[in-house]
């Protein structure tokens, strides 16, 4: 987007440049970031894919200090000169309130930057949490003139900053959100084609609310509306710089002169800048990429070796359990195989492909259980009528709490009732509480579910069909164990405003719960079976389909229905063995008693590392279990299921790299960033975690801008940070014309591929290679022979 | 039987002598495998904090240094249990962080400064203790030296805190050179006995009035308390349970001069009680949930000192303790939010009509008017202390009565109204006879300012829950989300006065730097 013209000034002159257009194409480059209770994971340069990543980490290097390397977190290269070289980064592009600081007095004064984003986070809080209540519809301009209004109205600006004619440049400002745009561009844009970058630049100051509004847009673009507030956002950020600039004109005299002096040399360094920043960055990028051949080399070790025949004789399977992909369920999985050789586990995405959103019973609120990238086309409700009996209870608590909340009543409130907290707290200190999110107490024992889509129930013929789908594509369609168990996961934590991060991210942020049990209730169905035979997939009769929920946290596994006492206790093995494992790395393996002090993190309200998530995600495995059902692979692999040789026209192949994988990305990059810059894409310290409108986000303290992607303490134990920051390596168990076609066809994929998002790799049958594709290459880069 | 008049000192001095133990031996210790000693400490504290507690109360004596009053032994089981839990909740809560064991040694040492005050019965020791609680909590409150605008507010609770310590410094000296004793039972006893008050006693109460509005973060001086939630939960729970309160607890223990002397009992009124009802509907605007809280202990401090100017003594403790209990329980579970406010989307909800406001008022006066007949104690301020709660039963029974569900739902608010209303009689009753304070000398006049600053708030809430959006509304929501530009007087004139070395907010703060975390924002 940089320099296409030369002229661009000399054209300047006499057209007037299309500001419109930097200011879409800056706003098209901020991807979303979900609320909290449904927070998954996105690669916060999502929107950014069709460059190299390292194009992109200079750019934003350069933009506002974003890094993209931790020498410190990649294995094996802690404390080289690298870590040095890294910590003086050159200096970065500075928006005309930072510059302006420079001649600020800030030991009397409060500084602009820090005050313009204090104040635009206030606005944006106030803002979005009403428009989330439905108080209101908006758009760009609405958000903008509201803005204006308050700003206006505002007399605290101006005595906070001890400049008492400032508010006389709000007084002018334009009340159309493009005229300001306009002339704000007009005035301090020097450069027209780096005036995307400024834009860039100014909306990253207030990245966090311009994520939530990308947050918007995408799922007004989910449910086909084109709804866009990030112009009205920059306008926001815009305007304060054009009054600032103004006031120092007006104020005028010598810092005018100065500012002006630099604001215009600043403009012409910027391409001296983004250069700097790439050559500053290149030693980094080749660590980078050895430190992801090392982990590659290592895998590829492991991929190649032969599976130990001799135990996977064939005997009647006693047991089918599918987890989902998320790489902890690789330790149960691996735990539970152990058990008994009449085990057999399958990877499939956690929501178990249910297209639906979950209503719960008798209430107004519905939560999509599904990837983000997806809208939700069925909704689910229990069957059970006696789930109307909780909307009333519902309906009591939330009277209840707008009449301690209300200010009149608090007074006595809390001299009645207020002597309560103490038993709460030392109930809650001392003895802990087993988790109990809201919603998804309101299932518990259910197993009938209602399935509409349209406002009308699912058919017989339907759900058979969504059924056949499903179990294609997860390799289930002959060879069904008596017990066929569908295990979601989810994770149980007190007092974390992250919760949600750390349940299935394939289901929307939620625990899977609802999905494997609808799934298992659609399977039972008779109907559906007979339906399904006629598909050429027969159930036998004996086969029952149970739901289950992986308790990611303590390991255990808990089944919505009734299984035989002997799985159970396969189960409760397989849990043990598991929390063993996970033990070392929590730190508490020296306990005595590891399963009561797992289960303790989980009920503590004053845990901040319950569990490590997602954390040391490295690689992405699509391939039959069979090609790594010997391996340990440490909790760091997705693992999916698939099986090419039953995937006709290779659809199921292609449905994987679109889905699962962006998602596996979309992990991957979350948990890389909040390693690199947990500054501008991890949210902080969990220690001043402070909730912004119920669900929004979170500040970091008292204000500053709103914050995105993973706190500190998900990524580092206090000493070191415990997720190595590696690009996803993908690994393909497919031909390698199918794999091509599929990148040749999706941009999407092709991008993330030859832009090194991610690595991918092709697995051949014998296991004798492994080849990579980039740029409509193949390239073998572990041969059996090699090693 | 041991000589229980020489025991009885010790287990009071126990709890601030554990405290301090703990604070030396956290300093000292190399490795943090201290966790056991330490929690230890905090158990330890409780145990002598309720053996004194019982000690007192068994076989009461007349303490010189120490004091045993029933004042002093709910002050200190209140600070020894807030102590367990935060003591326990910040061994997991700030594990790995640099710097965690500095935060243990100055949570102990304010914990026994408190501790102390609680007990104490001599002026020096009490001012002593007081500067060690705002000199300690300093050092919290900047935990995190390179956020800005912790420093702001640490910068600015830095000064005010100051100005809290001469005044008292003042009044203590007032008092010493009028009564010739540093012990404050002796005070306090010849004030009692006295028909007049001395014009220096006079000037020494409205100074402590002033300290204390000072200490409870009153406007326009609570700027401080709303920003330092830049600093760990746990500092804001210890905060806004332990410390902000001290200034009612001074109120508390001074009633008997502070009843007789009407200029600080107006000082009072005329800060507190607008404080009390501003900050209460500022919270409504606020939009994060612990910058809510701190407005909320802002308002709640504001009507505890009310409710002292009033002269209603025994509500005031019952007030200081039951917050205590409640704000540092909701600071602690700030993180559960998220889950409060999915329960709270899962059902839309009808506001209440005019009719069931009026039904619910008719149903809350037949609680009032009983009880006022027969609750034996007369004043206007007594009578006035029904209407209060009077009102929150209108607002909790006008919810049932709107939450649908017919008969079994308004039985259930029924119920429910009528527990609140005898926990609220059962604790202001046994207030009253624990603390046997003088009595109320309110006069209708104070009463009638008190009463129409409550009449604002109910009519400001009632603006903006139902007619947010009205010009009116929108105006006062405006006024109220600037929280009236107070704080940016405060902000800039303490700048102007007494610059602070803030840190450089040109360059980003590196939170965690890129090199390596272990040495991140300190050198613990």
């Amino acid at each position: 987007m940089l320099a296409s013209s030369l002229h661009a000034t000399t054209e300047a002159n006499t057209d007037t440049p299309d500001w419109q257009a930097a200011v879409t194409g800056a706003c098209a480059r901020i991807a979303p970031s979900w609320p909290l209770d449904q927070m998954i994971a996105v690669n916060p340069f999502w929107e950014m894919r069709d460059q190299p990543f390292s194009r992109i980490a200079s750019r934003m290097a350069a933009l506002n200090g974003t890094c993209c390397q931790n020498q410190a977190a990649l294995g094996g290269q802690g404390n080289g000169p690298a870590a040095v070289e890294t910590a003086s980064m050159p200096e970065h592009w500075q928006n005309l309130s930072a510059q302006l600081d420079r001649n600020r007095d800030t030991a009397h004064q409060v500084g602009w930057q820090d005050e313009v984003v204090h104040q635009i986070s206030q606005f944006c809080g106030d803002y979005f949490q009403r428009l989330d209540a439905g108080d209101f519809k908006a758009d760009a301009q609405g958000l903008y003139y509201s803005w204006l209004q308050m700003t206006r109205a505002d007399r605290g600006i101006a005595i906070v900053m001890g400049e008492p004619s400032l508010p006389s440049q709000f007084q002018v400002l334009p009340d159309q959100h493009e005229k300001l745009i306009t002339d704000a561009l007009d005035a301090l844009a020097s450069e027209p084609d780096y005036a995307p970058d400024y834009a860039h630049a100014l909306l990253l100051d207030v990245n966090g609310w311009s994520s939530w509004a990308a947050y918007l847009r995408w799922q007004a673009r989910l449910h086909g509306r084109e709804e866009d507030l990030l112009p009205g956002l920059l306008a926001i950020r815009l305007a304060w710089e054009l009054a600032i600039w103004r006031h120092v004109q007006h104020v005028g005299g010598a810092i005018f002169a100065e500012l002006k002096q630099r604001w215009l040399k600043q403009w012409d360094a910027w391409p001296g800048i983004l250069q700097t920043h790439e050559q500053s960055q290149t030693t980094g990028w080749r660590q980078q990429a050895e430190a992801e051949a090392a982990y590659q080399s290592q895998l590829a070790e492991k991929l190649l070796t032969s599976p130990d025949h001799s135990s996977s004789e064939v005997q009647p399977l006693k047991l089918q359990a599918a987890f989902c992909i998320d790489v902890r369920s690789e330790v149960y999985r691996r735990a539970l195989e152990a058990q008994s050789p009449a085990i057999q586990t399958l990877g499939f995405a956690g929501f178990f492909g249910l297209p639906i959103s979950y209503r719960p019973k008798g209430t107004d609120f519905c939560r999509p259980q599904l990837p983000g990238l997806l809208a939700p086309a069925l909704e689910v409700t229990e069957a059970d009528p006696s789930g109307s009996f909780s909307g009333q209870s519902l309906a009591n608590h939330s009277h209840w709490s707008q009449f301690s909340n209300a200010g009149p009543a608090s007074f006595s409130f809390i001299e009645s009732m207020g002597l309560a907290g103490l038993g709460r707290m030392v109930r809650k200190t001392f003895f802990g509480k087993s988790s109990d999110n809201p919603v998804d107490q309101l299932h518990k024992g259910q197993t009938e579910f209602e399935i509409r889509q349209n406002g009308a129930l699912l058919g017989t013929a339907e759900k058979a069909e969504l059924a056949g789908g499903i179990l294609r594509a997860m390799t289930l369609t002959d060879q069904f164990a008596p017990t066929v168990l569908l295990v979601g996961h989810g994770s149980s934590t007190r007092n974390n405003p992250h919760a949600a991060g750390l349940d299935c991210g394939a289901c929307g942020g939620q625990t899977g719960s609802v999905n494997v049990r609808v799934l298992a209730g659609i399977l039972n169905d008779k109907a559906v079976r007979a339906a399904l035979a006629d598909q050429g997939i027969s159930i036998p009769s004996e086969t029952r389909f149970v739901g289950a929920l992986h308790n990611t946290t303590t390991d255990e596994v808990e089944c919505a229905g009734d299984v035989p006492d002997e799985i159970r206790a396969f189960l409760a093995n397989a849990g043990a063995q598991a929390r063993r494992e996970r033990a070392v790395r929590l730190g508490i393996a020296n306990e005595n008693d590891v399963d009561s002090a797992v289960k303790k993190r989980s009920q503590d309200w004053s845990e901040v590392r319950p569990e490590w998530g997602l954390a040391g995600n490295a690689s992405f495995i699509v391939a039959p279990r069979s090609t790594t059902r010997h391996l340990d692979l440490g909790g760091r692999s997705f693992l999916h299921d698939y099986c090419w040789r039953e995937d006709e026209g290779f659809s199921i192949l292609e449905l994987i790299m679109t889905a699962p994988m962006v998602v596996t990305h979309w992990i991957n990059l979350q948990y890389f960033m909040s390693v690199t810059d947990n500054l501008h894409y991890g949210s902080g310290n969990k220690v001043l975690h402070n909730v912004v409108g119920g669900h929004l986000g979170v500040f970091e303290g008292n204000g500053g801008d709103l914050r995105i992607g993973l706190p500190l303490q998900s990524v580092h134990d206090g000493q070191r940070w415990v997720h190595e920051p590696l690009r996803l390596s993908v690994y393909l168990a497919a031909p390698r014309e199918a794999i091509a076609d599929i990148v040749q066809k999706h941009r999407v994929v092709q991008e993330l591929i030859d832009n090194d998002w991610l690595y991918l790799f092709q697995l051949d049958d014998d296991r004798t290679c492994i080849q990579r594709f980039y740029n409509n290459q193949w390239q073998t880069v572990a041969g059996r022979t090699s090693l | 039987m041991f000589d229980v008049q020489a025991a009885e000192p010790i287990f009071s001095l126990l709890v601030p002598l554990l405290y301090a133990t703990g604070a030396v031996a956290t300093g000292l210790a190399t490795n943090q495998s201290n966790f056991l000693a330490r929690s230890l400490i905090f158990k330890l504290s409780f145990v002598s904090a309720v053996a004194a507690a019982i000690g007192s109360w068994l076989w009461p004596v007349d303490g010189a240094w120490v004091s045993h009053t029933p004042l002093a032994s709910i002050m200190l089981l209140l600070i020894s249990l807030l102590g367990m839990v935060l003591g326990r909740f910040s061994e997991k809560y700030l594990a790995g962080d640099p710097g965690q064991r500095r935060f243990m040694v100055w949570l102990q040492v304010i914990l026994a400064s408190v501790a102390m005050i609680a007990i104490t019965n001599h002026l020096l020791v009490f001012l002593a203790s007081w500067i060690a609680i705002s000199v300690s909590l300093h050092q919290l409150l900047m935990f995190f030296p390179d956020r800005p605008r912790a420093a702001l507010a640490a910068h600015k609770k830095f000064i005010f805190a100051r100005i809290a310590e001469l005044s008292l410094a003042l009044a203590f000296l007032l008092l010493y050179i009028q009564y010739d004793t540093p012990f404050i039972d002796r005070i306090l006893a010849q004030v009692s006995g006295a028909t007049e008050v001395p014009v220096v006693a006079q000037i020494a109460a409205v100074l402590m009035a002033l300290a204390a509005l000072l200490k409870c973060a009153q406007m326009p001086f609570h700027g401080w308390l709303i920003q330092v939630v830049e600093s760990p939960t746990p500092v804001s729970a210890l905060l806004h349970a332990g410390v902000v309160n001290l200034g009612g607890f001074l109120m508390i223990l001074m009633a008997p001069l502070i009843s007789e002397v009407g200029a600080a009992q107006w000082l009072l009124l005329a800060v507190a009680g607008p404080t009390a009802v501003f900050a209460s509907l500022v919270m409504m605007t606020r939009i994060s949930i612990k910058v809510k809280l701190a407005w909320s202990t802002c308002s709640q401090m504001g009507w505890m000192l009310v409710e002292c100017a009033l002269g209603l003594y025994e509500l005031a403790l019952l007030h200081l303790v039951a917050h205590s209990a409640y704000k540092a329980h909701t600071f602690l579970n700030a993180g559960n939010t998220v889950e409060l406010s999915m329960k709270k989307r899962l059902v839309a909800i009808n506001e209440p009509g005019p009719g069931q406001w009026l039904a619910a008022a008719a149903l809350a006066g037949l609680f009032m008017l009983p009880t006022i007949l027969l609750s034996g104690q007369t004043g206007t301020a007594h009578t006035f202390s029904w209407i209060v709660p009077g009102i929150a039963l209108t607002i909790l029974l006008s919810e049932f009565l709107s939450a649908g569900g017919g008969v079994v739902t308004v039985s259930r608010g029924l119920m429910i109204g009528a527990v609140f209303w005898a926990l609220y009689w059962f604790q202001k009753t046994f207030f009253g006879m624990v603390l046997a304070p003088p009595e109320s000398q309110a006069s209708l006049l104070e009463v009638i300012f008190v009463a129409a600053l409550i009449a604002i708030l109910v009519r400001g809430y009632y603006q903006i829950r139902y007619h947010r959006f009205s010009p009116a509304g929108a105006r006062l929501y405006q006024f109220l989300f600037a929280a009236g530009y107070l704080d940016e007087w405060s902000t800039r004139l303490t700048l102007k006065i007494w610059p602070a070395k803030l840190p450089d907010v040109v360059r980003p703060r590196a939170v965690v730097s890129v090199s390596s975390p272990s040495d991140s924002r300190e050198s613990a």
